[in-house]
């Protein structure tokens, strides 16, 4: 593929790129604010659904995919930023897992807050939320962030695929900021 | 449970050569290699850590690796085939001197040499000075299947299939895109090249062979992994709970959803097994690393849970489930592609061409069929493959759901008395300031309250203006007796419940922001039939009048004529067993 243009088009490229260094810390500003409005509001975590069924057990497992040939040729995907927070090349952050042991969300919430406070001011790592229940999903996607949804089992048995898919560098508790596992390591009762 | 109850006892046979070969897809019906997992080794010598046992699919895998297979010390199983030409036939001598030379050279080293046949075994054995085994023949598919020619060098095969009636339908497919696990239930193979004397052989096997006693059926009930994308609501999350919650209590069905949908918990709410997944737009990933994953991941879900089939709902499959369908131990498994109609006119009818990979494509009805324009209904496949059409009857939730009474709906929402109309509106109506500003007044004018429908995904309202009245709530068809009226795009779903479940006056504002639904020609018909009113965002000169004949409907309590409610689940789910049975058959065992 030639990666020929020609001066407009390579004008139009640097303005985009000038625009998008402008432009990309004030959007994040205001996905910012939209999450911390979001999180005030005490109707955030309620899901109002109302079937007669009994509900569906928890997420089925499957063999992973870890040391076997196949585990070892799959690359390790991105993770992504979050909209919340602007950095020029993002990928340059390490991965970090966190995880949401508790299935309650309204006991996170504070926690939660803290963390985004930090990630938005000053962005250390791209996240990857290690969610136990469902409840979180939409909020977090809607803010443009990894998750994993791991269920009931423990920390030593979902971390090295999740280690595997995104290349993290450590699981850390949401509400303790604990530091739960990292590579090479069975889980970590202390930090 | 912990990783070690997961299976990783079990035996994985490590595959040197080509993955999606025809042999490599057949094992897992063979006696010898059924029920193990199959993972592909580039290099056996780094790469046979967890192998049990090695199977190199060919002289060449063979002769290229040899020094790796001996390095890995794993046992070794190598499959010499026959010529595909009579131009390879000298080479092909060579080559089997060659490898025999290299063996006796290797004392430590003592691979089983196995055949697919009889007759390719005993012309095998004097050229290479040594025992070679024909493989086990795999048990003999029993049903009556068309027959199916298999030409290497022409992609594109010819078949005809019996229809019910008696009428012989022509058929075409690439028969590449089916895993030959898979074909061998769906056909009877014919190998017409009497020079390929590999594919002759291939296709021997393959057919296998009647058993006096044949293995029994399974016994566990119907499996199906069903893919759910992240739609623009929840469309296809609603539809294929409706399928699945017929098909649970018809056949007793293990129904796990493969999650792109944000909606997870609805989905487990609705007494689902449920694998969230994030797409690649998600992970903003670079798309083939994403498919890499999803391709094994999702083919590590088929073998675990013995999938009978997966189900797509949504106009387009994305290539990782085909994918995922050929790799070895994954045959045993179909397609159910759920493919709503009324695409809009302009839409591309090239994506048609995927039924060749599907067992059965099934099109829940419309009651807005007439005007469906789209290419679902007047376009027809080139490559239909095996797979068989169905258009059912109208697909809902709404029997599966007890609604509340009046009182009750109205407690639950916290409503109090006097008239109350339901607003969804889609987020891309035109001018929808205009149009809600609109019924805001007329509304008030008449003492309506307007009670604004969210989807329980989004997020939760706020500066929320006096007086205005928001919800989040779901299923919709539970609560509507609480209300006087329905104002609502006009999405597959909410269109079809509406017409079968509710009795009020309904006004659809359509929308086509949805690329490939037409919800404009869905309107437009309901409207022609007296079922509803209709305000288009290009005629917005319009928007004042029918609104104000819309609200005094319901200051009237008008009853508007109505379609008979009609529901397809019991032909749904008879077809859906249909697909699934070449994958529960004798034969079938993994």
């Amino acid at each position: 593929m030639s990666l020929d243009v020609d001066a407009g088009t390579l004008g139009r490229l640097r303005r985009l790129a000038r625009e998008n260094k402008q432009m990309g810390p004030r959007l994040a500003q205001l996905e910012y604010r939209e999450m911390r409005r979001e999180l005030e509001n005490p109707e955030l975590f309620d899901l109002s659904i109302d079937f007669d069924f009994e509900s569906g057990p928890d997420t089925p497992r499957f063999r992973p995919i870890l040391n076997d040939p196949v585990g070892q040729r799959l690359p390790a995907l991105n993770v992504p930023l979050g909209r919340i927070a602007w950095l020029e090349e993002p990928h340059r952050l390490p991965v970090i897992g966190i995880y949401l042991g508790d299935s309650d969300p309204e006991r996170i919430r504070v926690p939660f807050a803290d963390l985004m406070n930090a990630h938005h001011a000053r962005p250390f790592a791209r996240l990857v939320f290690l969610c136990q229940g469902f409840r979180m999903v939409p909020f977090l996607g809607r803010f443009g962030f990894a998750i994993e949804h791991v269920g009931q089992q423990s920390i030593d048995a979902f971390a090295p695929r999740v280690h595997k898919r995104f290349d993290l560098i450590q699981i850390r508790d949401l509400a303790s900021s604990k530091l739960l596992w990292q590579p090479d390591s069975t889980a970590i009762d202390g930090d | 449970m912990s990783v070690s109850d997961e299976n990783s006892d079990d035996r994985v046979i490590g595959i040197v050569g080509n993955f999606t070969d025809p042999v490599a897809q057949l094992l897992q019906d063979s006696p010898d290699y059924g029920g193990a997992w199959f993972v592909e080794v580039v290099d056996p010598k780094v790469e046979a850590g967890d192998v049990e046992l090695l199977f190199v699919l060919s002289l060449d895998d063979a002769l290229a690796h040899l020094s790796e297979l001996s390095a890995s010390g794993k046992p070794c199983h190598i499959l010499l085939r026959r010529p595909r030409s009579a131009d390879e036939i000298a080479e092909w001598e060579s080559g089997l001197r060659w490898l025999g030379l290299s063996l006796n050279r290797l004392d430590e080293f003592a691979p089983q040499l196995v055949a697919l046949t009889d007759v390719a075994a005993a012309e095998i054995a004097p050229l290479i000075g040594r025992p070679v085994t024909a493989l086990k023949p795999l048990d003999a598919v029993k049903s009556a299947r068309p027959l199916l020619p298999i030409r290497r060098h022409e992609p594109v095969s010819n078949f005809a299939i019996d229809r019910t009636d008696g009428v012989r339908e022509p058929r075409r497919i690439e028969w590449t895109v089916l895993n030959w696990a898979r074909m061998r239930r769906l056909a009877r193979l014919l190998a017409p090249d009497a020079e390929d004397l590999d594919m002759a052989d291939v296709v021997k096997f393959a057919n296998g062979q009647d058993r006096p006693e044949p293995s029994a059926a399974r016994a566990d009930p119907l499996c199906i992994l069903s893919v759910v994308p992240n739609g623009v609501g929840l469309g296809h999350v609603t539809r294929m709970m409706a399928i699945a919650r017929t098909l649970k209590e018809r056949a007793n069905a293990r129904v796990i959803f493969w999650s792109f949908s944000r909606a997870a918990e609805v989905l487990q709410a609705a007494g689902f097994e449920v694998i969230l997944r994030q797409n690649a737009v998600h992970l903003d990933a670079h798309p083939p690393s994403w498919r890499m994953w999803e391709t094994h991941e999702f083919a590590r879900a088929i073998q675990h849970f013995k999938a009978d089939l997966v189900s797509n709902d949504g106009a387009n499959i994305d290539p990782f489930i085909f994918n995922a369908l050929r790799m070895p131990g994954c045959g045993a498994c179909g397609v159910l592609w759920v493919r709503r109609g009324m695409l809009r006119a302009d839409a591309d009818a090239k994506f048609l061409e995927l039924e060749q990979n599907c067992d059965l494509t099934l099109e829940p009805g419309d009651l807005a069929v007439e005007n469906d324009r789209g290419p679902t209904r007047l376009r027809q496949a080139k490559l239909q493959g095996f797979s068989k059409r169905m258009v059912s009857r109208p697909v809902t939730l709404k029997p599966f759901l007890t609604p509340y009474s009046t009182r009750e709906a109205k407690r639950r929402l916290g409503l109090r008395r006097g008239k109350h109309i339901l607003v969804s509106l889609g987020g891309a109506f035109g001018d929808w300031d205009a149009i809600k500003r609109l019924l805001e007044r007329e509304a008030q004018r008449r003492k309506i309250g307007l009670v604004w429908a969210q989807s329980p995904l989004a997020a939760p309202p706020s500066d929320v203006e006096p007086g205005t009245l928001v919800r989040r709530f779901y299923p919709l068809s539970r609560y509507l007796s609480a209300f006087d009226g329905v104002v609502t795009a006009t999405g597959y779903n909410s269109f079809h419940e509406l017409m079968m479940a509710f009795d009020g006056p309904v006004m659809f504002a359509p929308t086509n922001f949805v690329r490939l639904d037409d919800q404009v020609a869905r309107a437009s018909w309901a409207a022609e039939q007296g079922w509803s009113d209709i305000v288009l965002s290009n005629k917005p000169h319009e928007h004042e009048a029918r609104i104000a004949s819309f609200m005094q409907q319901v200051v009237a309590d008008a009853r508007p004529v109505r379609p008979v409610e009609d529901f397809g689940g019991e032909e749904i789910a008879n077809a859906i067993l249909d697909a699934g049975a070449p994958y529960q058959a004798v034969g079938s065992d993994r």
